[in-house]
């Protein structure tokens, strides 16, 4: 006998994201989640634009790691708020982890959250954990060839940040190539070439942030 | 990678459809799977293998229809297939295209006794 089931393996999650998002919404909290391969350099980046946005927005961070808290001590000690995720060999974080970790976490006056994913270019991609957007990472030390390789990462993200762009001159990187393929899978990412630690186009991320977060808070629901 | 966790959501929601029903064994598992979906199919049917070993989807066939991926143009409404991740309409060549199928992950039916 055959059984009819038309049943959308990823709909239990994708519902718990949508209430995730609604909530964070309601307090206007702008989510973003982090997504790039071992490496690309997210814990850096995030570390280095919520010092940058200290005195102009109020940021926390759920960090998920498959093991140790390395990482949420990393933010505690340069004074942020953070919450650590470890999936215990998960590859990636749902839905669902977002959600118990948003009850440790100090959401009063928050207004950006950021989320870094497990570093993995491939499973986080295709979950949603109730962001408003995600951003992906690809760095100059990395190959090139990576949006074409790994697709959905590009296609799901609405921003690609290149990374370590200072250490463009000592890498076999083509960054026009990178830029064309990840385009040619998503045509509406917004690009931004950074490095965090040499401070180069960190102003433009910044700015853009901020306007994403006002624009956030402009459409909130009254 | 997350194909094992996948292959356990599908075990036990058929484990549970056919025990509901009352039926013994199950013979088959049909999957509809987008090509932009990220799972490597090899992968889920060898997790489901090791997953269903001990359960009455032992002997079970998973079977997966790999959807393409389906593109529609925003500006002359042109629907087409995409061989590559290229969102170009071939009619007009704008690039604002909506992905209208690709990134399915359905449990479609099963077989059951």
């Amino acid at each position: 006998m055959e059984i009819h089931l038309k049943q959308d393996l990823m709909e239990a999650n994708n519902r718990l994201a949508a209430e995730v998002n609604r909530f964070l919404s309601r307090e206007g909290i702008l989510t973003l989640n982090f997504l790039s391969s071992p490496g690309a350099g997210k814990t850096t980046l995030i570390e280095e634009t919520l010092r940058r946005l200290r005195g102009k927005a109020n940021t926390a961070v759920i960090v998920g790691d498959v093991q140790t808290a390395r990482d949420k001590e990393r933010f505690e000690r340069a004074g942020f708020r953070a919450v650590q995720i470890n999936t215990e060999g998960g590859c990636h974080l749902t839905a669902g982890m977002v959600e118990k970790a948003l009850a440790s976490l100090d959401l009063n006056g928050l207004d950006i959250l950021f989320i870094e994913n497990v570093g993995n270019l491939v499973c986080p991609a295709g979950f949603q954990l109730g962001e408003d957007m995600k951003v992906v990472l690809l760095s100059t030390t990395e190959g090139d060839d990576k949006p074409g390789k790994y697709p959905s990462a590009f296609f799901n993200a609405q921003v690609m940040l290149v990374t370590k762009i200072d250490l463009l001159p000592f890498t076999n990187f083509n960054l026009d190539a990178a830029k064309r393929d990840a385009l040619k899978i998503n045509p509406k990412l917004t690009v931004f070439e950074v490095s965090s630690l040499k401070d180069e186009g960190m102003g433009e991320w910044l700015d853009w942030l901020i306007k994403t977060l006002e624009a956030k808070r402009k459409n909130r629901e009254p | 990678m997350h194909e094992l966790s996948v292959a356990q959501s599908i075990l036990d929601s058929a484990l549970r459809h056919a025990e509901e029903r009352g039926f013994q064994r199950i013979l088959s598992v049909h999957l509809k799977i987008g090509r932009l979906s990220g799972i490597e199919v090899e992968s889920l049917r060898f997790c489901f293998e090791v997953l269903s070993a001990e359960t009455m989807a032992r002997s079970a066939d998973l079977t997966v229809d790999l959807l393409p991926i389906r593109g529609k143009c925003r500006q002359c409404g042109r629907e087409f297939n995409l061989e590559e991740v290229d969102f170009v309409c071939p009619g007009c060549h704008n690039r604002d295209i909506e992905v209208v199928s690709g990134t399915e992950m359905l449990m479609d039916k099963m077989e059951v006794e």
